[in-house]
């Protein structure tokens, strides 16, 4: 902040005495180059996101083709009421997804990520393993994984196919996607939380080491406090991510999984993407404020926990 | 740095522009001089483009010498591929003549996209070579309440069908002995065949006429070594309920099953159950059609298919077999082979074999078919492959009196069809309005089946010549359409036209609420749980709805 | 008393770093194992190894017999995608060129539209910039759900629907983290930079462009990197968006349905998935040190 009121007294510095015309030239360059940024925001973000509130209490119009308000304006929320069974469900999923991906996820990343931090010579090899799930696409993990297991995996324990959507039990079928999901996701995190522990000034780590701190209480006194606000950050990220979690299960099962594997996320992305899907368009924006409603409270939590480690 | 974003810059408009130059295109390229030119796109999924090319030459023959333009003799058709339609919506329609899928009709109507071709449905076809007869006459009287819903006019003709169903193999039905014989016994010799649903000599004989025969025949052919009776592709499961519906509409007939999109009259309901007999009562139509509608859900046929398919197919977990699409259709096509695992039947579309062809999934198999004398005609044409008759329920087909016999009711669900664009005017919209006449004789239809298997979802007669070219699936398949009432779900009961997408098979058909969670393909529910009846799901169908 | 104690919690600190490696060298195990497999695999005569799979033959099925390189030459002819293209098949070839228009562009533009206005947030002293810099930390924090089917309708309704320059507008958005790390950035460049150039009668677009955006280049680049590689591996923007041309990514999703082209068997496949993986890999082994080096992103007040 301090930087910015220092900038503007130079600006004004100079604005004093250069002639006014540059001055104006400058505000013109500045206008010009927010113009693209800022129409791109007014229709992308605030415009769509108006438009989706507004959705939320229309319906579709087959005939004429467009959306209007109907004589029941809650025809949609009603909608979320009779379909609460099988949301709940979904719901269910995509909190059992959020809380393996954020807290044991975060916990074991974190701890390699450590170990990592630790051992340069090992990590640096551990740190070009761990990266390249997510160097390439998810879709293609996830059919080496799927291929894997319906392969291999029968012949070798003797077992059912492990991820197809006919033969393999539901609840195998879920527990098998968030798993991979997991397994995948930690490159991405270790990454992160090594960079993080990086920037931690050399200085500190040895007082530490100098005082005689054990290995212990030098990761939770030391290492682990800088890189809360991290963890913080993807904490956050994740209630809304949660919602749109697919748990690969669109890369495994294209639009068909069964409704009762299927996460929030993807239940609104396979619904979106469906052939004539915007009969449902209403229903999925009703159902995205709900769900956005829902975020809020964690997200507000979280941040208010992780701003205390922040400075 | 500078230049390595220099360089990310440049590239980056040069693609632009190179794609841009890609999907505008110039229609004007190419165009024959001194004749009138159009352009004429399809969709290319599965059909291919062939059969249109062939269509063009024929018509570009037939009006050589007529002048549509001054100064211009005769007339130039370029094929081309185009999208599907849900892509093109927004799109400058450049092309004259389109035949494509996933459209929807009402979307392109509203845009003004599409051009009035009233006249070509209507007029009579006497240009052309077909006097006496209209498109309008070959249409489903649903097609046409539903295309002139708006305004009167036709903008778009219905394009191909697609029926779902199992598929046997003649031959192994005959090697192995599966075939009824007019006692009921199982035999090989296809000259003693049973006479079939029909009663007469015809593509349905020797197969199993009620749900108990087929029962017989699953269980026969699951207790003979080396041979599955059923495969599927496991990654189109959703096939399943497609197969479904069709087994829905046969026990309905046409009538009561386009009371799911005409929403008038009275039609059978189930009421209650007795023991594991449905009570059959009557619905009708009153005036809060929105309430009224979710009657449907409780159509017997819908109950029967579901036992169908839970106590006869899924009853047995050795019944059937998956493996990935393709390969489903492959090993199918082996069974024959000694020494080859078999399937008896294949769950799959009037399409596959075009496609397996496509995927040279026939070829692959001749080289194992020893059978096969590659010196003579070429191996699709040599194999004998034919769609199951629908089997009746069994007390349907004790009630039927003596003598009377049951005719096949189809249902063929697709959104392709043909239409012209807006954009299209002069002496190129006469031509692309001539050129549609001609596409739709009967000559041409039959010639599009011949190269395709697939049939035109207008009524049409096969030329000899055409009959005589096909294989034996493809003329299983014109057999089995010109002997069964088809269902096309559309209509032009305005309650439906506004809310037409939540009657699409997808969202109407099967999803269903089982046990607290909603299930959408009764198959997997079956299979994944042995504890829910064909009851518990039909029950469902109406909670979900 | 004190040392014993220290001793303690580092010995028990030593076996928590035993478990640790463990863990560690069982999970890049489990890596290299599925890749290694895939590269076998990709190797292997398809009828040897679906008639193992079929004879439940765990030697056959992933030793070392029946080698064949022909997976790749049939792989790269075959792997075709036709479903809801522009009709015409398009081969990997295209769908690589597809995936470069997407990605290049869409990076691009998702690099240096946060860039842009960033520094214009953060070195010009408009209380215009104080008001950007809060929206994008209120959309951080707003966690909205559910707005894609709006979005759909926007682009169709816009006209930009299946067309790239739709896809390029739409990624063209500053929100997000990397705001926050260009604004980082250029806050931290001294501002005597910028006055000599000033000076010298340089244009605000030169002191950007030659004098400012170098200083940052090296942030630049990774970012551009980084959502080059999202872009890359992502198939359901474009399939949503730009579903006549397909991209790679979306190709491989194809054949893992094995809805389209020649992949009914299984070495085949994971022949044509080690294809679709070089580029990206080739990216990998060039940029790796540069991922590997942090982006330093800060805590949730941004």
């Amino acid at each position: 902040m301090r930087g910015h009121i220092e900038e503007g007294q130079r600006m004004r510095k100079i604005a004093k005495t250069k002639v006014k015309r540059k001055f104006d030239k400058k505000l013109l360059f500045y206008i010009v180059l927010m113009a693209f940024p800022l129409a791109q925001f007014a229709v992308f973000y605030v415009g769509v996101n108006f438009q989706s509130l507004l959705m939320a209490f229309q319906q579709y119009d087959s005939f004429e083709t467009h959306f209007y308000f109907g004589n029941d304006l809650l025809i949609n929320f009603k909608r979320i009421g009779e379909e609460i069974g099988s949301l709940l469900v979904m719901l269910k999923n995509s909190v059992i997804v959020w809380f393996f991906a954020s807290f044991v996820g975060t916990v074991i990343a974190v701890l390699f990520s450590y170990y990592i931090y630790k051992h340069k010579r090992l990590g640096i090899f551990f740190k070009f393993v761990l990266f390249i799930p997510s160097i390439l696409p998810a879709v293609l993990m996830s059919s080496i994984f799927q291929n894997f297991v319906n392969n291999i995996v029968p012949v070798a324990f003797d077992s059912i196919r492990l991820m197809d959507m006919v033969e393999t039990p539901l609840d195998v079928q879920f527990i098998v996607a968030v798993f991979y999901t997991i397994w995948i996701g930690f490159g991405t995190q270790v990454l992160l939380y090594t960079g993080a522990m990086e920037q931690i000034s050399p200085s500190v780590i040895e007082a530490a080491e100098l005082d005689g701190a054990s290995p212990f209480r030098e990761f939770w006194n030391v290492v682990l406090p800088s890189v809360l606000p991290t963890i913080g950050t993807f904490l956050v990220a994740g209630v809304a991510g949660a919602f749109l979690n697919q748990v690969n299960l669109f890369n495994f099962f294209g639009g068909s999984a069964n409704w009762s594997v299927r996460t929030i996320g993807y239940h609104m992305f396979s619904m979106s993407q469906m052939k004539g899907g915007e009969v449902d368009y209403p229903f999925l924006s009703a159902l995205g404020i709900c769900c956005t409603v829902i975020a809020i409270v964690p997200t507000l939590l979280l941040r208010r926990y992780f701003a205390k480690f922040e400075e | 740095m500078k230049k390595i974003l220099s360089i990310l810059v440049s590239v980056v408009l040069c693609m632009g522009i190179a794609a841009s130059a890609g999907c505008g295109g110039t229609p004007s390229a190419g165009e024959v001089a001194g004749k009138t030119n159009i352009t004429v796109a399809t969709y290319n999924g599965g059909v291919g483009k062939d059969w249109l090319e062939d269509a063009a030459r024929a018509f570009e023959e037939q009006f050589a010498e007529r002048s549509f333009e001054d100064g211009k003799t005769g007339v130039a058709v370029r094929v081309e591929f185009c999208e599907g339609a849900d892509m093109m919506e927004e799109q400058n329609l450049n092309k004259d003549v389109y035949f494509t899928e996933l459209f929807d009709y009402y979307t392109y109507v509203n845009k003004n996209k599409v051009a009035d071709i009233s006249g070509v449905v209507t007029t009579s076809l006497e240009e052309v070579g077909e006097p006496g007869k209209t498109i309008e006459g070959k249409l489903d009287q649903s097609f046409v309440d539903f295309l002139t819903a708006k305004d009167g006019n036709y903008y778009a003709i219905p394009f191909y069908e697609g029926f779902m169903g199992f598929i046997y193999d003649v031959d192994v039905f005959a090697q192995r002995g599966y075939f009824f014989d007019e006692d009921g016994n199982f035999t090989g010799d296809e000259t003693k065949r049973s006479l079939g649903i029909d009663g007469e000599k015809s593509w349905d004989d020797g197969l199993p006429e009620t749900y108990s025969d087929f029962q017989r025949l699953v269980d026969k052919i699951r207790g003979d070594n080396n041979i599955t009776p059923i495969i599927y592709g496991s990654d189109a499961v959703g096939y399943f309920y497609k197969a479904l519906t069709n087994w829905w509409s046969n026990y309905e007939g046409k009538e009561n099953m386009l009371k799911n999109w005409d929403f008038t009259g009275t039609f059978d309901i189930v009421t209650g159950f007795s023991g594991d007999k449905p009570i059959i009562g009557q619905y009708t139509f009153g005036t809060d059609i929105a309430s009224d509608v979710r009657e449907l859900q409780k159509q017997p046929g819908k109950y029967y298919a579901l036992k169908f398919l839970k106590e006869i197919v899924c009853g047995n977990a050795n019944n059937y077999e998956s493996l990935q699409y393709q390969e489903a259709q492959e090993a199918f096509i082996a069974s024959r082979v000694p020494g080859e695992h078999g399937y008896a039947m294949i769950l799959d579309g009037s399409w596959w074999e075009n496609e397996a062809d496509l995927y040279g999934a026939f070829d692959a198999v001749s080289y194992i078919d020893y059978n096969y004398d590659p010196s003579g005609a070429d191996y699709k044409h040599t194999r004998r492959f034919a769609f199951m008759p629908i089997p009746l329920v069994d007390e349907v087909a004790e009630s039927l009196p003596a003598g009377q016999t049951h005719k096949q009711t189809l249902y063929s669900g697709n959104d392709a069809f043909c239409f012209i664009s807006s954009n299209t005017t002069g002496a190129k919209l006469d031509v692309a309005k001539l050129f549609l006449k001609f596409l739709h004789t009967d000559e041409q239809m039959s010639a599009f089946t011949a190269r395709t298997s697939l049939t035109r979802a207008l009524n049409y007669e096969m030329g000899d010549a055409d009959l005589n070219n096909m294989t034996y699936f493809g003329k299983s398949v014109m057999e089995m359409k010109q002997s069964s009432d088809i269902v096309y779900p559309y209509s032009a009961n305005d309650y439906y036209l506004r809310n037409s997408s939540n009657f699409v098979l997808e969202r109407w058909g099967w999803t269903s609420k089982v046990g607290g969670g909603t299930e959408d393909n009764p198959f997997v529910t079956f299979v994944q749980d042995a504890n829910v009846t064909a009851a518990d799901y039909f029950r469902g169908l109406y909670e979900a709805h | 008393m004190e040392t014993k104690k220290r001793k303690r919690s580092s010995a028990r600190f030593g076996v928590m770093y035993g478990i640790l490696l463990g863990i560690l060298v069982l999970y890049t195990l489990s890596l290299i194992i599925l890749l290694f497999w895939t590269l076998i695999t990709s190797l292997k005569e398809p009828l040897a190894y679906s008639s193992a799979y079929r004879q439940h033959d765990l030697g056959k099925l992933i030793g070392f017999g029946d080698m064949t390189f022909s997976n790749y030459a049939y792989a790269f002819e075959n792997f075709i995608v036709t479903i809801n293209s522009t009709g015409a098949t398009i081969n990997i070839i295209g769908m690589f060129g597809n995936s470069l228009i997407y990605a290049v562009g869409c990076a691009l533009l998702a690099t240096f539209t946060p860039c842009i206005v960033s520094y214009l947030c953060a070195r010009y002293h408009y209380k215009f910039g104080k008001f950007v810099y809060t929206i994008v930390l209120v959309v951080m924090a707003l966690p909205v759900v559910g707005s894609l089917p709006s979005e759909i309708t926007m682009v169709k309704n816009i006209g930009l629907f299946d067309s790239i320059f739709g896809l390029y507008i739409l990624k063209a958005n500053f929100l997000g983290i990397y705001f926050l790390v260009f604004f980082a950035n250029f806050k931290g460049i001294p501002y005597e930079y910028t006055e000599a150039a000033a000076i010298d009668g340089a244009s605000e677009l030169r002191i950007m462009v030659q004098v400012i955006f170098p200083l940052a280049s090296s942030t630049i680049l990774t970012v551009f990197i980084l959502t080059f590689i999202n872009f890359w591996n992502d198939y359901q923007t474009p399939m949503i968006y730009w579903n006549s041309y397909p991209v790679a990514a979306y190709g491989m999703w194809e054949f893992n349905r094995a809805t389209a082209g020649m992949t009914g068997r299984v070495p085949i496949k994971l022949a044509g998935i080690i294809i679709m993986a070089l580029p990206i890999l080739a990216v990998y082994a060039v940029f790796h040190n540069r991922l590997a080096a942090n982006l330093s992103v800060g805590g949730v007040k941004g």
